[in-house]
């Protein structure tokens, strides 16, 4: 009897213990901007990140915030629904955006959400980034940047950031600590670049996934150099300008986007290792451009339709055994700019207005 | 041993009786006329001889070319486009001195139809073609239509049409019905650079509520045309045009078309609606148009399409709605509103709609609408009715 109750008291306060811990170590440190919800307030975001104990949760009210942000700590950064609005929006100071981080080619840049080096993960939910009047002279202007920091963009805008040196929607640096982003169902509104990924590395030294988004009236929506391993896919882009997706190093794939609007290309590459599958391309001057000797992952299953030039342009070799096969051309001038003997069978051509091949020079 | 060799030969007697006569029906139905030279047959130089020739055709393969040409369909037929070589261009041009004035459409405007599908007999169908109304030289006042069925069932899958403009009035293809109540079917098909209307599917009186009388509930219960308009693309270039427009007396089923407007091309629609009770139109996408669907009368069902970056409202609402459910739509990025209520009374027929920045959600609901949907930077959830 004396054992049972020494055994179930011993029991007793091991729980009590391991669920004041795990309380502890578990409970979430919540922090409002603004005044739409009870609890610790702030009149502006930095404040409330900058605040002891750190904030895991920072929800930001609506209303109009001018201001640049700064993460160095594991953070989720969310707007809230207040009443008849979920508009929660930064905007730049008054005097402009200053110039508070260097991007990996050197150049000065103006960051309104600048995520530094954080070793966990950072996310970003339901907030406006607006750039609009960002002021910055010689620098570049990006609306968030995530410098070898893992995390999740999800339901984020950048509308208007362009200017200076170039305007980056996102930009994504990867680093030594390898980490992996996540952006998804956001909106890129009228900026330079939509979205700009790279590592100072030749091997990966960031993993992105980029699905869901939507990007606009982009000069090139998707910016893709070295350094990084990618999945872009089912992403919708109404470019109005010049390249939908770009992709001039990393490695990855590029699958199920539509993108429209009269670009000059709907997908470049300058880099051998990405497949681009089942992407839909209306409306491109060029549907895909594959700028490079040897294709050697897959381009198939494409849908390139009223397309003014080329659907796909090649130069090179498709690869051994052939890469490039079962894309459909639609209503466009000629299928493919490909070399001499290029099989065409497996592909599908309708309304091919010239030929549905022309050898290159 | 004499009884089994009378039931053989009975048998075989049989057995090629039959053989002998679905011969003849099958000979009947592949009568293959070929336009061009390209494959070996019945050859013709222009489509419409091969459509003219007696006994009719039910099939007729175009060869990769330019036909300078002006339709007339009035028999069923199968008039494809076929592949050969590494072309697979099958283009119905203008002829020299333009298209002249052929039909009556809306029960009274004239109109030159390119190509033309009149009270046929049985199933047209049209496949791999390109109609290019370039040079069409049609007069003032008289609209132009690249294809039109006029009380004429069939399906358009993989037709091209393009540059139907004539000065305000040119459309890409056109279904009009009437009293026998033809079953159309337009898929996979790609129609731009039209300076009215891409697809139209009407009664034998056109769009007359959309036009005269928004709202009004003129239709025929039991509509005069059934009409699937699938996976098309179609993008307009110019202003007040209506990319896709479903008019009274029509029952529809419109999935996954991609409706594109241009930008600075101000006025235009995705899509039009005023269709009978039982059309649905689900699946659809629609960009950069003034606004994306316009529900003009009560009874269709607008469910899941998906709306980005118009300059206009997603979805604007012009009848009161007794039957119509609008849920489940995505209107993204948009410069004014999700949808626009207009004060009509809607009850609960729109919920679950998912808003992501703009300026309001709903706009100009009715008192007490409970405004069901998904808001993600959004100034205004709902803005009531003034």
């Amino acid at each position: 009897m004396l054992r049972i109750t020494f055994k179930l008291m011993l029991a007793l306060l091991i729980s009590a213990f391991v669920f004041c811990f795990g309380a502890r170590t578990a409970r979430a440190t919540t922090y409002i901007v603004g005044k739409c919800k009870v609890g610790t307030r702030f009149g502006k975001i930095q404040d409330a990140l900058n605040a002891t104990p750190e904030p895991t949760i920072v929800e930001v009210c609506p209303g109009e915030y001018p201001e640049q942000v700064t993460i160095t700590k594991p953070v989720t950064l969310q707007g809230v629904a207040f009443l008849n609005s979920s508009f929660a929006t930064l905007v730049p100071p008054s005097g402009g955006l200053m110039h508070n981080a260097t991007l990996l080619n050197g150049n000065p840049a103006a960051v309104q959400i600048l995520v530094e080096n954080v070793s966990g993960a950072v996310n970003l939910t339901n907030l406006v980034v607006n750039g609009s009047a960002a002021d910055v002279g010689g620098a570049a202007v990006v609306g968030i940047l995530y410098e070898n920091t893992p995390g999740t963009i999800n339901h984020m805008v950048t509308f208007n950031v362009s200017g200076g040196t170039g305007g980056f929607g996102i930009y994504l640096a990867g680093g030594s600590a390898n980490p992996k982003v996540t952006i998804q169902n956001s909106t890129f509104d009228h900026d330079d670049t939509g979205l700009w990924v790279q590592s100072n590395s030749t091997s990966s030294e960031l993993t992105a996934i980029i699905e869901n988004n939507l990007a606009t009236f982009c000069a090139t929506c998707i910016d893709v150099e070295a350094g990084a391993t990618l999945t872009i896919s089912n992403n919708m882009f109404n470019t109005n300008g010049r390249i939908g997706i770009e992709l001039n190093g990393s490695t990855g794939s590029v699958t199920g986007n539509t993108i429209v609007g009269g670009g000059q290309f709907g997908i470049a590459t300058e880099i051998e290792g990405f497949s681009i599958t089942s992407n839909k391309i209306y409306d491109a001057g060029l549907g895909i451009l594959l700028d490079i000797a040897v294709v050697e992952a897959n381009v198939t299953g494409n849908t390139l339709t009223n397309i003014g030039r080329f659907g796909i342009s090649f130069c090179g070799s498709p690869g051994t055994p052939n890469k490039v096969h079962s894309n459909t051309f639609v209503d466009s001038n000629i299928g493919y700019n490909a070399p001499s003997g290029f099989p065409l069978a497996g592909n599908t051509f309708i309304g091919v207005t010239n030929d549905a091949v022309e050898p290159c020079n | 041993m004499l009884r089994i060799p009378f039931k053989l030969m009975l048998t075989l007697l049989i057995s090629a009786f039959v053989f002998a006569l679905g011969g003849q029906e099958l000979h009947a139905t592949t009568l293959t006329y070929i336009v061009g030279t390209c494959k070996a047959g019945t050859q013709f130089s222009t489509i419409q001889a091969a459509l003219n020739k007696s006994p009719a055709a039910n099939v007729i393969e175009v060869c990769p070319g330019t036909y300078p040409e002006q339709l007339t369909i009035i028999n069923a037929v199968t008039l494809e486009g076929v592949t050969s070589g590494i072309s697979s261009a099958i283009q119905i041009t203008s002829p020299a001195t333009g298209l002249t004035t052929n039909a009556t459409i809306n029960g009274s405007d004239p109109a030159a139809v390119h190509v033309f599908v009149k009270n046929a007999t049985g199933a047209v169908n049209l496949t791999n073609l390109i109609v290019d109304s370039t040079k069409n030289q049609v007069a003032t006042d008289v609209f132009l239509v690249g294809v039109l069925y006029q009380h004429s069932s069939g399906t358009v899958n993989h037709v091209i049409a393009r540059h139907q403009e004539a000065g305000g009035l040119g459309f890409g293809i056109y279904m009009e019905g009437g009293t026998s109540n033809p079953s159309v079917t337009v898929e996979n098909c790609s129609v731009h650079d039209f300076d009215f209307g891409g697809i139209y599917v009407t009664g034998p009186l056109g769009p007359t509520d959309v036009v005269e009388d928004p709202g009004a509930t003129s239709e025929i219960a039991t509509g005069q045309i059934t009409a699937k308009v699938l996976n098309n693309f179609v993008s307009s270039t110019t202003a007040e045009a209506h990319n896709m427009l479903f008019g009274s007396s029509t029952l529809v089923t419109v999935t996954g078309n991609l409706s594109i407007g241009a930008p600075n091309a101000a006025g235009n629609f995705g899509m039009t609606v005023d269709a009978n009770t039982g059309s649905v139109i689900s699946g659809n996408t629609i960009i950069g148009t003034q606004t994306g669907i316009s529900l003009q009368d009560d009874g269709p069902f607008l469910k899941s399409n998906k709306m980005y970056q118009l300059t206009g409202d997603g979805i604007f609402v012009n009848v009161n709605l007794k039957t119509s459910q609008i849920t489940g739509n995505t209107i993204q990025d948009t410069s004014f509103d999700g949808i626009d209520l207009n004060c009509k009374t809607v009850g609960t027929l729109v919920s679950s709609n998912t808003f992501e920045y703009l300026v309001s959600g709903y706009i100009a609901a009715p008192s007490g609408f409970p405004g069901s949907g998904t808001y993600v930077a959004v100034q205004n959830d709902v803005s009531v009715c003034p």
